[in-house]
């Protein structure tokens, strides 16, 4: 079950306007296609594992003094260096050393890729109480000239806390669904070779919208849940388009539907903690909502979850 | 199936995203001169899926770049599923 969640994003802000004065582009073209207004971005001497950290320390403060974590999970696909995984050196800045830690990268499904392997650590045996944190730095990996990237994307991480509990815990994790189709990988990748990251936007949109669509459907139906028990759905925030997109071909009422990706861009393995937190901040989910999460990224990969949204102190 | 009730939803869907019933929507035109972003398509595309039950796979997008050439497919799908 989940016990406590966490966001970080860097203070720096760029807005449509700050890439119009670079770039062929306008805040309206930006804005009609894809729902973002603004993105945080690193510095330069800020990698993932510091935005990872600090999501991490907020959700075990969430989670409260009695949850003792015994293993670090990172989704990304912009680790720190291209061996090792990024998660022990996090593991370590957050006091943890000794504890097992790895990454995976499903990229944009990351972190519903993480619900599922923190759940299977627990239900091992192999851990008690895991910190799965979402966190990339894409504009690291995003050509600051292209004009059909660079606005899409934001740095960030989310993080959550799971632990053991009952399915009628209010944070219980119901069920999962995974998928993938390696047929995909031209769609969103960085080729072997390349600096730059590129994205197939017109196809990316179609498989997001119908993956992203029935592996919720499917995740449902799993869980014994109707489209109209989901109190907030919550959905990775690639592009205001595509969650409206799902939310109008599931049939979940758009009042439903949560989105900030406004104001962070696409974060990546980032996208649904973040939104996670910044709903709980904002009170639009509560203890005991019953939530949907689902997910479209690189590989291909897809992914979805139902949850029960945990009562917090913090 | 006429393939006139094809066009008309393409026209009606061409409208909407214009916001203006004076729109014409020429078989001839392609769907970047109607006014339809890559997107759009996409959600067109979504529309004549659901609306006629039939499937557009990406290998023919290439050839469908006008209205006509949209609407003579999703009509040759639909005859051939009959």
């Amino acid at each position: 079950m989940l016990a406590g969640v966490g966001a970080h994003v860097p203070p720096s802000i760029v807005t449509n306007e700050d890439l119009a004065s670079k770039l062929d582009t306008s805040d309206d073209w930006i804005t009609s296609r894809t729902g973002i207004s603004t993105r945080h971005v690193v510095e330069a001497d800020t990698a993932t594992s510091d935005l990872a950290v600090r999501a991490g320390a907020a959700a075990i403060t969430s989670a409260g003094p009695d949850s003792r974590i015994d293993a670090v999970v990172l989704a990304t696909s912009t680790p720190d260096r291209r061996c090792p995984a990024t998660a022990p050196a996090v593991a370590s800045a957050l006091g943890l050393s000794g504890v097992a830690a790895f990454d995976i990268d499903a990229v944009c499904s990351g972190f519903v890729y993480g619900l599922a392997v923190a759940e299977g650590l627990i239900a091992s045996g192999a851990a008690q109480c895991v910190l799965l944190i979402g966190a990339d730095v894409f504009s690291s990996i995003v050509d600051p000239t292209d004009r059909t990237t660079a606005p899409l994307f934001g740095d960030g991480a989310g993080a959550v806390v799971l632990k053991a509990g009952a399915p009628d815990d209010a944070g219980a994790l119901h069920a999962v669904e995974l998928g993938s189709d390696g047929a995909l990988v031209e769609l969103i990748t960085v080729r072997a070779g390349d600096r730059w990251f590129s994205l197939q936007g017109q196809a990316v949109y179609r498989h997001a919208v119908t993956r992203m669509t029935e592996a919720a459907r499917n995740v449902l139906k799993k869980a014994g849940w109707s489209v109209e028990d989901v109190d907030r759905f919550v959905a990775h925030q690639a592009n205001l388009r595509i969650l409206r997109t799902v939310g109008t071909e599931l049939g979940i009422d758009p009042d439903r539907v949560y989105a900030n990706v406004s104001a962070v861009g696409n974060t990546v393995a980032a996208s649904i903690p973040l939104a996670l937190a910044h709903a709980h901040e904002a009170g639009r989910v509560r203890a005991g909502d019953r939530v949907l999460l689902s997910a479209f990224g690189g590989g291909a990969t897809w992914g979805a979850a139902a949850l029960t949204w945990p009562d917090l102190a913090n | 199936m006429p393939q006139q009730e094809v066009h008309a939803v393409v026209e009606r869907f061409v409208r909407d995203i214009n916001d203006s019933e004076h729109v014409e929507v020429p078989a001839a035109a392609s769907l970047g001169e109607i006014g339809l972003d890559s997107l759009s398509i996409v959600d067109l595309l979504f529309k004549l899926e659901r609306e006629f039950e039939v499937s557009i796979p990406d290998e023919a997008l290439p050839n469908l770049t006008t209205v006509g050439a949209l609407v003579e497919y999703v009509n040759s799908e639909k005859r051939g599923d009959i």
